[in-house]
């Protein structure tokens, strides 16, 4: 690889040479189409660290309400009035998946909040490794309400599986058995979430969705929705943390970034250059 | 006037009838051909033979069974023009789906077909890794897998002596729903056309890489672009028995739609009344 | 918790992690053959971790079974039938091999049958559920239920027949506005992710994935 640096160390002071030769060393060190892609990465870095950074100074940002996640606090007041649990459904994804994280972040608030009011959360998972970190989060939001000894293993989450399908026929079976007051989906969905919201409405729980993918599923059936990175906000909010909550406004500048070469691009394109296309690496 | 409010179980059972009905009386719904479909079919018909084609992707053997509706008058298409294809599954599913698709065309000798293992087509295994190893198997098939399904060596199937890397491919047919990652590898990076015999539900999402690659992706649309590959191909299959139920069903959604609107202005009206 | 297994689960942890996204990274974007060397012995390591992780998992499930029907918990009679599915599987695949003629009937005859019923049967669900939800009762359901109904019949057969041009417009929209949506949605996924991914690498999270010290 340092073969590859030659060029910066022969630097031709000639006028109109050295950006062209500084470029050519960044070729050769740089795969070709993916410089815009490295400096944007090292930019979000640098973005979430500020936002931190913010935060921990003492900045503070206000997230806007998310109807659904008010919706979700309701939903545990109207189990604890109706006697029923709450149901909690993490997707079909492993942990790998950070929408699936985000759901067991909810998961375990949701769980903390029902066991203070002596309402169980109950969940299901296909991945086994959900299952382990899914029952790990109950038993510790039990300890966290200061009621550890309400907590009974092997209650509160089943495995259906990692098909789709199986997964949607055994939670819908989940739902139908337990009669849950109110469902959140939160996490990994595919068309499994037609069958389970289906289910859900039939025994007349308040549905909470929110994924990234099948967002049109979600929307058609259940009564509340977090959209996109929605369900990032909320998993932040619902902690109630103020350095998560920071790192949510570093998002929103970087989505501001990503606004602005969008309008760049399209202006460029209208005008007739593809300057910025070829930047992007496209 | 009242209207009802519906239960489900009424709308489920109208939608197993309007299942029934074409099973016992096909109805032989007319459908429009479309001008993607055409150019595939073009395409694949201009091919030379002894060429390449690949069929492999990711994705689950349900989903896909909606693209065997189209793959399967492609399959007798290319056994028909003489061409030669190599399945390359990157998912467990994939593998036994599109060794049933080319089972259930009928192109193999042992059906009278023109298709005889090992010189005009070859089942390759499961190769794990996606996007990594697909990637590997273009780069060079031998660094990616190294026998066929039955475990035969890869160097005694006279087809695998033709093919090497991603330069001995004529087209890729994707039949599963991880087409992006065929698009990204195998079109864009290295300029191999593909087709996707899409379910309708990702010909939703993926139109847009037909606009990106003009002249380069093609795309079906689930049974309806089934049916269409089937009447140029001249045969009766999914395609057809489906498109009677779609047509039905399709309906029915759109008058359901109709029904629960005027079953809210209905409760409205009666609210207003009351109050 | 002691103090030497808080170093293994932060410290470690996140130097591996570190390991292998500067490696993934740097084979990514820099031209460097012994990168991508490194990054592709990692990949495989990943693999083998990955295979190793599956029976790991099988046990779990094994595990947690087994412990349910010895104390003849709910369910107990599914979960004896679950496990012995589970190992007629296992040995018929070992033994036979997934790509016999065999395990291709028997897959065929059973798993693909079944996954198919209930891909069938979604549409049920989907018509009683667009008969429910899509009412107008405002400008955003409005537009919501048209754009559903748009979509799931422009593509129609005996809408096509009667006006060919009804699939170019709903090309247009599945290709304009809802495209646009979509790739919204997840541009600001893939953001939200990473950002994600930066709390809990730097233990910033505080619910419940977070590094509990007790």
């Amino acid at each position: 690889m340092l073969e590859n640096f030659k060029y910066i160390f022969v630097i031709y002071l000639k006028p109109g040479t050295m950006l062209p030769t500084l470029y050519s060393a960044v070729e050769q060190v740089i795969r070709p189409g993916r410089g815009f892609q490295l400096a944007f990465m090292i930019i979000i870095g640098i973005l979430c660290y500020l936002s931190y950074h913010m935060g921990k100074r003492g900045k503070t940002w206000e997230i806007r309400p998310i109807e659904a996640l008010e919706a979700t606090y309701e939903g545990i007041g109207r189990a604890a009035e109706m006697g029923r649990p709450v149901m909690m459904l993490p997707g079909i994804s492993d942990l790998g998946n950070p929408q699936t994280l985000a759901g067991l972040t909810v998961l375990g608030e949701v769980a903390q909040r029902g066991a203070e009011i002596g309402v169980p959360t109950v969940t299901s998972a296909s991945h086994s490794a959900v299952v382990s970190a899914a029952e790990a989060i109950i038993r510790s939001a039990y300890s966290a309400a200061g009621k550890p000894e309400l907590y009974t293993p092997g209650k509160y989450v089943r495995w259906f599986g990692w098909d789709q399908f199986a997964y949607a026929v055994g939670a819908a079976g989940h739902i139908l058995e337990e009669k849950p007051a109110m469902i959140i989906y939160l996490g990994y969905f595919l068309f499994d979430t037609i069958v389970d919201a289906e289910t859900g409405s039939r025994v007349g729980a308040i549905q909470i969705g929110g994924t990234i993918g099948s967002l049109d599923m979600i929307a058609q059936f259940c009564d509340y929705i977090l959209i996109g990175e929605e369900i990032y906000a909320a998993a932040a909010s619902i902690t109630k943390d103020k350095m998560a909550i920071s790192t949510i406004a570093g998002q929103d500048w970087i989505k501001l970034i990503v606004v602005a070469i969008m309008l760049l691009g399209v202006i460029s394109m209208a005008l007739g250059s593809k300057y910025i296309l070829d930047l992007l690496g496209v | 006037m009242k209207v009802p409010e519906l239960k489900s179980q009424y709308i489920w059972v109208f939608i197993f009838l309007l299942y029934l009905v074409p099973i016992f009386f096909p109805v032989g719904a007319p459908f429009q051909m479309s001008e993607i479909t055409v150019e595939i079919y073009k395409y694949i018909d201009k091919l030379p033979p002894g060429s390449i084609v690949v069929i492999g992707g990711s994705s689950v053997f349900a989903f896909d069974l909606e693209s065997s509706a189209a793959l399967i008058p492609a399959i007798r298409q290319m056994a028909r023009r003489g061409l030669r294809v190599v399945t390359a599954p990157f998912s467990v599913e994939a593998a036994q789906f599109e060794r049933y698709a080319i089972d259930a065309a009928r192109v193999d000798e042992k059906y009278g077909g023109p298709w005889k293992y090992g010189r005009d087509y070859v089942l390759l295994p499961y190769m794990p890794g996606a996007d990594a190893a697909m990637v590997s198997f273009l780069t060079d098939v031998r660094s990616a897998v190294k026998t066929d399904v039955y475990g035969t060596p890869l160097d005694q199937l006279p087809l695998m002596k033709d093919f090497r890397n991603y330069k001995d491919i004529a087209l890729w047919v994707c039949p599963h729903w991880a087409f992006p990652m065929v698009v990204r590898y195998a079109t864009a990076e290295r300029g191999i056309p593909s087709v996707y015999f899409a379910q309708a539900a990702a010909y939703a999402s993926y139109t847009p890489y037909m606009m990106m690659y003009p002249g380069k992706v093609w795309m079906t649309n689930g049974f309806l672009g089934g049916a269409q590959y089937e009447k140029l191909e001249g045969m009766r299959g999914l395609g057809h028995a489906a498109i009677d139920t779609y047509t039905l069903v399709s309906a029915a959604y759109l008058i359901f739609i109709i029904l629960g609107n005027i079953r809210m202005i209905a409760s409205l009206r009666e609210e207003e009344g009351g109050s | 918790m002691s103090k030497s297994l808080i170093y293994v689960r932060t410290y470690l942890v996140r130097f591996i992690i570190i390991v292998g996204l500067l490696s993934a990274l740097a084979s990514w974007y820099l031209v460097s053959p012994q990168v991508d060397t490194v990054f592709n012995e990692l990949s495989i390591w990943n693999m083998m971790i990955s295979t190793f992780t599956l029976f790991v998992g099988l046990l779990t499930v094994v595990s947690r079974y087994v412990t349910n029907i010895t104390r003849r918990g709910a369910f107990w009679p599914y979960q004896i039938y679950a496990l012995i599915i589970i190992i007629v599987w296992i040995i018929m695949g070992v033994t036979v091999g997934i790509y016999s003629d065999i395990y291709q009937t028997a897959f065929l005859s059973t798993k693909i049958t079944l996954h198919i019923a209930i891909l069938g049967q979604l549409i049920f669900f989907m018509v009683s559920g667009a008969y429910r939800v899509f009412r107008m009762r405002n400008l955003r359901t409005a537009l919501f239920a048209i754009c559903a109904a748009s979509v799931a019949t422009l593509n129609s057969p005996w809408l096509l027949g009667v006006f060919p041009e009804a699939d170019k417009i709903s090309f247009w929209l599945l290709n304009n506005p809802a495209m646009a949506g979509q790739r919204a949605l997840v541009i600001s996924g893939a953001i939200g992710g990473l950002f994600l991914g930066f709390r809990l690498l730097f233990g910033l999270e505080k619910g419940a994935l977070r590094v509990t010290e007790a």
